[in-house]
């Protein structure tokens, strides 16, 4: 550990004082039809993440740039995308005319992001970075984020229902993921069992973007395990005169039935901004390919706003404010159904830039993320006996303060931050069959707490052919609860833990070093080495058994839980090529020590309290897990009409040693055997998806062809008695047509050819013994409106 | 002017999709018995109440209604000691039977009818 904090610090400390050339990038971007300068075009590196605005003659200059290959991205609204790739040389300033071709000048937003849409399937860092825009959401008929990222190259989900899937990036899942909203603001969701993941907290038509960051490396946004999701919500703009925009959305989906609609009103001038916006969701049950109905409808809601103001030049104030709504949310393959949930986010953020040769920005972020949980069983059979109701809140509260600061042509992120998260709630039973309707309260969370507090530093550096990226956190967390002590009427008290016992803390390091050597034009090398810790969370703390696993097993939380490190390496290839299209292949190792999961608890030692469940499981740390896989991604070139596009990715997933439970002929544990290199649970099977666009009418019709190929899942956990998954195909269609700046249309068919399939990952429906099956062939179309 | 109109169309549009029909009529149904009768039931403010009804005929009815909303839980119960008598419990949903129990010459047994009201 000593010898790799050493290496990290040297390799720092080497690149920040490396000699190299620095050069600058300047040009002139012109109407190539009219020959006339073409103003407020947007030139960026996305290497060194430097951008600027051509002015009124159509020029540009980027200064301070180290010597080296870069790609130079040149964006305008009304114009279609392009890409330079260049050589800066040391001192060089280098010159470039960038002509915008006036054939397509009509271009709209769905065109232009769709080019950042190719462009983000090569990742920029040397680790593997995609990002998702907001045309993706548009020509998705998704209804949340969960099912949205289902659509990515090696991002899978986890579904118990219509909504609320939980996503799972290269087999990482749950805490091993670390999901934030707009850079810094984190949710803890309420229900134990995971129906209301962060990501189901925000409505996918706010979100702008997405940024996926596979691996324990991004390290600026928080403790990084296996991933770090960033989901950026629609931008606060500062407008050089008054403005007013209205965007409205109306959106149908057949076979579930659903409508969605959307409205919001942002405007503003040079000095202030706001924007408001509302959203509806009302979705039904669905039907599967074999036309059996799926209890899986939703409604949903949300309102919210945000207001901020420019109070001097490059320093920015602003605060957002969001309200969501979930009723009745039907989660079949779950204990119970979501009845209610409020939740409230609230954030207050500043933003200053400096033209200060060391002092690159400032931006401070204080937030609150307050959810109110309700669910029950009134829609199990099991609610003929015995009704039971939770009311959970959940409390996510905390601040984060960032710096970047200029070294030559480097750029270190510094900067700390702070969570806190609280967790109430208890399950109310009442045994509707017995005389006078006893009712019994069991707390499921007993004031439960965790603290962690950062400090972090990303240092990125580009000298001549290399790129460099190193970034290191310190996590001090720490977590503690009431006592918590249960009773049954038949056995008394059966779990006890003493406040004294409970409270724990740990420090954490991470840390990790990338760096990407360019070896020509066209093709890169990138290699990425990293280790990620994170404290235990809520559930694997401090849960009072509740079947929370993908076994029917009650889980008892575990406060003596050490934390769980990930030590991953990333090797990638990238190819750029005009003529050939863009390739990349990337292939990563994990090994995951002090690896969480479950393990059995003889009924000697504590009796389950639900019904039906084999026993109880305590959650523990298992020893060395490892992960391995491959992504793969082929865009073809942005000049043709026809555009294809390939992803492919598998994970495989091993623990050391576990231990599997044995089941005798009456359905009863009996004991424990041992198990060597045992599947890891809850892995998604190879995949790829292939796609095909096709611009017509100038671009203003895009029809897409879209076929998802699956493989069959037979690696499973044999001490979680996994089932196997066989493979499947689907196809669908989509398409997006804009009429006007003020009309465009999305719409499509998902499972053309009605196919019946689960995803393995999906749980099995509770009191049956087949799956949750996806839904069959479904139509959809959604109107977006904008003035 | 037209951005207004357009506006208002799709704030009228949005306002129409909404609904609100989550409450229902309860009815807690007795009868059939032939004798006193300790009847328990959660009331409409949620609360258990107790009364003793005192049945002559198998014609004699007892009932009580109120609004609820779906998810509640609706529970009566119902317990003789005349080893002649009998009883039937019934919860009644907008007038239509949900659930209903019986017993007949069963003394000290609970007649329980209890349940969600389905959303």
């Amino acid at each position: 550990m000593k010898q790799f904090i050493l290496s990290f610090i040297l390799l720092v400390t080497v690149n920040s004082g490396f000699s190299q050339g620095i050069g600058n990038i300047r040009g002139t971007i012109i109407d190539s039809l009219t020959m006339q300068p073409i103003e407020n075009a947007e030139i960026l590196i996305p290497k060194v993440g430097k951008a600027t605005i051509s002015d009124a003659n159509g020029f540009f200059e980027i200064k301070n740039i180290a010597s080296g290959y870069y790609k130079v991205v040149i964006r305008h609204l009304s114009y279609r995308s392009k890409e330079k790739n260049v050589e800066l040389k040391d001192g060089q300033s280098l010159n470039l005319t960038i002509l915008f071709s006036q054939e397509i000048k009509s271009l709209n937003e769905f065109i232009v992001t769709q080019y950042s849409e190719r462009e983000n399937l090569i990742s920029k860092l040397p680790y593997i970075q995609t990002t998702m825009v907001q045309s993706q959401i548009k020509t998705s008929s998704a209804g949340g984020i969960g099912d949205f990222l289902r659509s990515s190259g090696n991002i899978s989900g986890i579904r118990k229902g219509g909504s609320g899937i939980d996503p799972v990036v290269r087999g990482f899942k749950f805490s091993q993921l670390n999901v934030i909203t707009d850079n810094g603001q984190k949710i803890e969701g309420g229900c134990p069992n995971r129906m209301d993941p962060a990501v189901s907290h925000l409505d996918i038509e706010d979100i702008k973007r997405i940024d996926i960051y596979k691996g324990p490396y991004a390290l600026r946004y928080g403790p990084n395990f296996g991933g770090t999701l960033n989901l950026i919500t629609l931008s606060q703009k500062i407008y050089d005169n008054f403005t007013i925009n209205l965007d409205a959305l109306m959106g149908f989906q057949g076979n579930w039935n659903g409508i969605k609609e959307k409205l919001s009103v942002s405007g503003g001038n040079r000095v202030f901004f706001f924007g408001l916006s509302g959203n509806y969701k009302d979705y039904g049950n669905y039907k599967d390919g074999s036309g059996n109905e799926i209890n899986a409808s939703y409604t949903k809601y949300n309102y919210g706003g945000y207001i901020g103001m420019k109070v001097h030049k490059n320093h920015t104030i602003s605060f957002k404010y969001d309200e969501s709504k979930g009723r009745n949310v039907d989660f079949p393959a779950l204990p119970m159904d979501e009845r209610k949930d409020d939740t409230r986010l609230m954030s207050l953020d500043y933003k200053g830039t400096f033209d200060n040769a060391l002092l690159d920005f400032i931006t401070f972020k204080v937030y609150d993320s307050d959810v109110k949980h309700q669910m029950d069983n009134k829609e199990r059979p099991v609610s003929d006996t015995v009704v039971a109701d939770s009311d959970i809140s959940a409390n996510n509260k905390g601040l984060r303060v960032e710096t970047g600061i200029n070294l030559n042509s480097a750029i270190l992120y510094a900067g700390v931050d702070y969570e806190n998260i609280t967790k109430d709630g208890e399950r109310i039973k009442s045994m509707i069959l017995q005389p006078g309707l006893p009712v019994k309260k069991e707390k499921l969370w007993n004031n439960a707490l965790i603290r962690n507090t950062g400090i972090f530093a990303q240092y990125s550096a580009t000298f001549a052919s290399w790129d460099v990226v190193a970034a290191a956190r310190v996590d001090v967390n720490y977590g503690t609860s009431d006592e918590i002590v249960i009773f049954t009427p038949m056995q008394g008290e059966i779990y006890r833990y003493s406040t004294d016992s409970i409270s724990f803390g740990f420090t954490n390091f991470s840390f990790n070093a990338g760096a990407t050597k360019h070896l020509n034009e066209k093709f890169a090398i990138s290699l990425s080495v990293g280790s990620g810790t994170r404290s235990p969370d809520m559930v694997e703390r401090f849960i009072i058994l509740l079947p929370v696993g993908y076994d029917k097993f009650d889980y008892l939380g575990n406060p003596k839980l050490k934390p769980e490190t990930n030590n991953q390496i990333d090797l990638t290839f990238k190819f750029t090529d005009e003529r050939f299209g863009l390739m990349q292949v990337n292939g990563f190792y994990s090994l995951l020590n002090n690896y969480i999961t479950g393990k059995r608890l003889p009924p000697s030692v504590q009796k389950p309290l639900t019904k039906g469940v084999l026993g109880v499981k305590q959650f523990y740390n298992a020893g060395n897990a490892r992960m391995r896989g491959f992504e793969f991604v082929y865009a073809s070139p942005a000049r043709y009409r026809l555009g294809v596009s390939f992803i492919a990715a598998l994970t495989y997933g091993t623990i050391d040693n576990s231990s599997r439970y044995i089941i005798n002929d009456q359905g009863q544990v009996t004991g424990d055997e041992e198990i060597v290199n045992d599947a890891l649970a809850e892995i998604p099977p190879f995949e790829a998806t292939a796609k095909l666009k096709y611009q017509l009418f100038d671009s203003k019709f895009v029809p897409a062809v879209e076929i998802r190929m699956v493989a069959a899942q037979n690696h499973i956990s044999q001490s979680q008695y996994e089932m196997a998954s066989p493979g499947f195909v689907t196809a669908k269609f989509y398409f997006n047509y804009y009429f006007s700046k003020h009309f465009s249309v999305t719409g499509g068919v998902n499972n053309i050819f009605n196919n019946t399939y689960f995803e393995h990952l999906n749980r099995n429906i509770i009191g049956e013994k087949y799956e949750l099956y996806e839904p069959g062939r479904s139509f959809w179309i959604n109107l977006y409106f904008k003035i | 002017m037209k951005k207004i109109i357009f506006l208002l169309l799709i704030a009228i549009a949005i306002s129409s999709c909404n609904k609100d029909d989550t409450e229902v009529d309860v009815t807690y149904r007795v009868s059939k018995a032939y004798s006193a009768t300790s009847v328990s039931y959660i009331n409409d403010e949620g609360i258990m109440s107790t009364d003793t009804v005192y049945f002559d005929s198998g014609e004699d009815i007892w009932s009580y209604s109120f609004n609820v909303e779906k998810g509640e839980i609706v529970y009566v119960s119902a317990i003789y000691a005349d080893s002649a008598s009998s009883v039937t419990v019934e919860v009644l949903l907008d007038g239509k039977i949900y659930k209903s129990g019986s017993s007949n010459n069963e003394p000290g047994k609970y007649v329980i009818v209890s349940g969600t009201i389905p959303y």
